[in-house]
């Protein structure tokens, strides 16, 4: 099946994830159907689909919040290890796996402070350097050292998401659109390999999703990393994504590159409903009108 | 009358304040006479009821006259109610009244209804909208939490001198030793709740762990009080691990019932196991704690020991033993303190409170929260389990009953009513909670009621606690910074946009 979908695009290099037949059921409902699909380092690759397509769900089979009912999810770093994501515990894909994410409704440590917020997502680092706390405890230097570098880190993400002048603030406090883009700042904290953004644009006005756009090309081009997006805002999707996969009833429907699956007639069917005029032939269409009148007649 | 006349000049309109004086004064007659008016007392024949319809009387015209009071404050006589109220509170204080109870009723009404005076007549209203009495409270939390840096170590000293001062006799170490004990209880249950955001409401358990720790083994096997407190907390932390590994996995309220399950277990443990623990009888002549093991303090020691007045040459004095355990429960608590304010600085304690905040959120970053968890849940455990084994030592004397499910809910009281995560919040609510019951001994009776009635009005006025108020860990732009720490919480608003776009 994915031979006759696999069409808009080449494969170039080795993929940074690869998807292979992945299904999740839900007692009688199946959210994700045999969905198969890669995503490469260095592109974005954009999920889109209606409502209920089953592209949060494939995003948590993802990053470890569940475990698929059947499929491979392979990641693969640069230096060649291989993870296996669907048999990791949700926290180990973040932690060994390197793949950070956000959420649709954003999850941020509201009541601490957003410099906090991106010390936290730096916590694997720490720990390890405060000896499980106990080097912590007794101020070793080891540990100051490293708290230091993390901190600059955080600055370094603060000054790119403009939020630099707010990192003493606490992070519920933010403005919408300012919370939107220091999640993305607390998953990128993490050095990811890979980053899942699961629907970032939402509630942000046409300005704010520019730069979102531009922030999440400058993730691309500098770091080098793979970005999966869901997105319902396709102005941002078809400007900035590299690669589209399109879902619909679980099952992946289209897959390509935006101007592929811009004219694809399967997505365009699932966006719009199909039209049954267009199933007949014009000639037929044109005697419509004389069968109808000889029906009358004859009743 | 300054502020008031000019905005509503008025007359009072006495029927419809009367009315409404008399309907509260109807409520309050409907929940006095069962709560004042009856009373459950042992006779020879069996249970007998006594009445005391004299202080529903009081009770019920009091509440009349203050709710008359408050409507007027609020119809903008509130001069004339200060004046009053001020004198109610002075005739409280000065002429004797019939009961202990009516006393500080007229107190403690004089001056909540002269405070409701006093704000009106600086604010020219009768009452504080939420939002603003919310921002308030939070005003006079963040202050108390920056002062607390002074006011702390001044604290420390004179807790540290007490025992030294003419006033420290008896009674009042042993307040300031049961004080201490329930401070150290409160910042240990406070790693767990106030920090790690999970609702332990079985603490007691891990206090009853260590207070037993110590009496089994210096019952059967003589080991001494120093060798027995690490071990307490050891063992007290491993019954921490071991309740928190298939509990940890459960959220909020399934959460809170387990522990609160465990912490029922544990005595019934103790309570059922009669050859080992000696069952409801308990464990009487656990040994006094020694001088770390150099000298005793009684008056003649065992051969082969050393007097502890004799060592220092002073006069033999009970007081010595009481002063040590003083300052032994003041370097435990000042220890579980030392502990929390640094490890909220590092990585760990960091994770509790973001777990706190969003425990969903932790795991996309990568945090383990089982053994984030473990670890908040083992290290409140073996503090209690220190707790517990002073306990054990100052008391002599323990059984299943001082462990009882009430100690648990006094100990979450004082972390919830002083405000979660807050240091100085549990001090504050622990002179509150244990400090004013000592205070007014006399006035038992009322204890579970007014205690009741503090949790109502605090869940009302100040649901977050009475210092809730975090200062973040780590600064970027330090206290003077553009938008500093405070415009984060309190003036949200301008002043932190003014700063950063200043820049």
């Amino acid at each position: 099946m994915e031979d006759t979908v696999m069409t808009g695009r080449s494969m170039t290099t080795t993929p940074l994830l690869t998807v292979e037949h992945l299904t999740m059921r839900f007692g009688g409902l199946v959210a994700v159907n045999d969905v198969s699909f890669s995503a490469s380092n260095g592109e974005i690759t954009a999920i889109i689909g209606p409502n209920g397509a089953g592209k949060t769900t494939l995003f948590n089979c993802i990053t470890g919040f569940y475990t698929p009912t059947v499929g491979r999810l392979t990641l693969r770093h640069a230096n060649g290890k291989e993870f296996l994501l669907e048999r990791m515990p949700g926290y180990r894909i973040s932690q060994q796996a390197s793949v950070a994410r956000t959420f649709q409704n954003i999850r941020l440590f509201g009541g601490m402070s957003v410099l906090e917020n991106l010390i936290v997502a730096q916590h694997n680092k720490l720990i390890r350097a405060s000896g499980f706390s106990i080097a912590g405890l007794l101020g070793l230097p080891s540990y100051t050292k490293t708290e230091r570098e993390a901190v600059e880190l955080a600055k370094y993400w603060l000054d790119r998401v403009r939020l630099l002048e707010f990192a003493d603030w606490e992070a519920g406090n933010l403005p919408y659109g300012a919370q939107r883009r220091l999640e993305i700042a607390r998953a990128m904290c993490t050095e990811p390999v890979m980053l899942c953004l699961d629907e970032p644009a939402a509630g942000l006005n046409p300005r704010e999703s520019g730069e979102l756009a531009e922030l999440l090309t400058y993730i691309r081009d500098e770091h080098k990393i793979g970005v999966l997006l869901i997105e319902h805002d396709m102005s941002v999707v078809m400007t900035i994504s590299d690669h589209v996969v399109v879902l619909d009833y679980g099952r992946k429907i289209s897959d390509g590159d935006p101007a592929f699956v811009k004219n694809d007639p399967a997505v365009i069917r699932a966006y719009l409903g199909e039209e049954e005029d267009e199933e007949l032939p014009p000639e037929v269409k044109a005697d419509l009108p004389e069968v109808a009148k000889r029906a009358e007649e004859g009743a | 009358m300054t502020a008031i006349s000019m905005s509503s000049p008025r007359a009072i309109a006495w029927p419809v304040i009367l009315k409404e004086a008399a309907m509260t004064a109807f409520v309050a007659l409907l929940l006095t006479i069962p709560l004042v008016g009856l009373r459950t007392v042992d006779r020879p024949t069996g249970l007998g009821l006594e009445t005391r319809w004299n202080e529903v009387a009081a009770a019920v015209g009091l509440v009349f006259l203050g709710r008359l009071g408050l409507c007027l404050i609020r119809e903008g006589h509130a001069v004339t109610v200060l004046v009053l109220a001020a004198a109610a509170t002075a005739a409280g204080f000065f002429i004797a009244m019939p009961t202990e109870a009516l006393r500080v009723i007229l107190i403690g009404g004089g001056a909540v209804i002269a405070i409701r005076a006093i704000l009106a007549i600086r604010t020219g209203r009768s009452k504080l909208s939420q939002a603003e009495r919310d921002k308030r409270m939070d005003h006079i939390a963040a202050q108390v939490q920056h002062a607390s840096r002074w006011l702390g170590p001044i604290a420390v000293v004179v807790a540290l001198a007490f025992p030294f001062t003419p006033l420290a006799d008896r009674q009042l170490l042993d307040i300031g030793i049961l004080l201490l004990t329930y401070i150290m209880l409160g910042w240990g249950l406070n790693i767990v709740v106030g920090l790690a955001g999970l609702l332990d409401l079985g603490y007691v358990a891990f206090y009853a762990v260590g207070a037993y720790s110590y009496a089994l083994l210096a019952h059967y096997f003589g080991f001494s009080f120093w060798v027995c407190l690490p071990l307490a907390g050891f063992l007290a932390a491993m019954s921490g691990v071991l309740l928190g590994f298939p509990v940890l996995r459960l959220r909020g309220d399934y959460f809170a019932i387990v522990t609160l399950g465990f912490g029922e277990i544990i005595r019934i443990i103790l309570i059922n196991w009669y050859q080992f623990t000696g069952g409801p009888n308990g464990i009487s002549g656990i040994p006094r704690p020694s001088f770390f093991g150099i000298a005793d303090f009684t008056r003649t020691p065992a051969e082969g020991t050393a007097a502890f007045h004799e060592m220092f040459g002073l006069e033999f004095s009970p007081l010595h033993r009481i002063i040590f355990l003083y300052y032994l429960i003041l370097v435990l608590a000042l220890v579980v303190n030392l502990f929390t304010m640094r490890v909220r600085k590092l990585p760990l304690g960091r994770a509790w409170e973001a777990l706190r905040e969003d425990d969903i959120a932790c795991a996309s970053l990568g945090i383990n929260r089982t053994n984030m968890k473990l670890a908040a849940f083992a290290i409140a455990a073996m503090f209690g389990g220190f707790a517990g084994s002073f306990f054990a030592t100052r008391q002599g004397f323990i059984s299943p009953e001082s462990f009882t499910f009430i100690e648990s809910a006094i100990i979450l009281a004082i972390v919830v009513l002083g405000g979660m995560g807050s240091q100085i919040g549990v001090v504050v609510a622990t002179l509150l909670v244990i400090g004013l019951p000592e205070a007014f001994r006399e006035l038992a009776d009322y204890r579970m009621l007014t205690f009741g009635m503090g949790m109502v009005l605090i869940m009302l006025w100040r649901p977050r606690g009475l210092l809730a108020h975090r200062d973040p860990t780590i600064l970027l732009h330090g206290k003077g910074g553009a938008g500093g720490p405070a415009a984060g919480t309190a003036a949200a608003g301008g002043q932190g946009i003014a700063g950063g776009s200043a820049k």
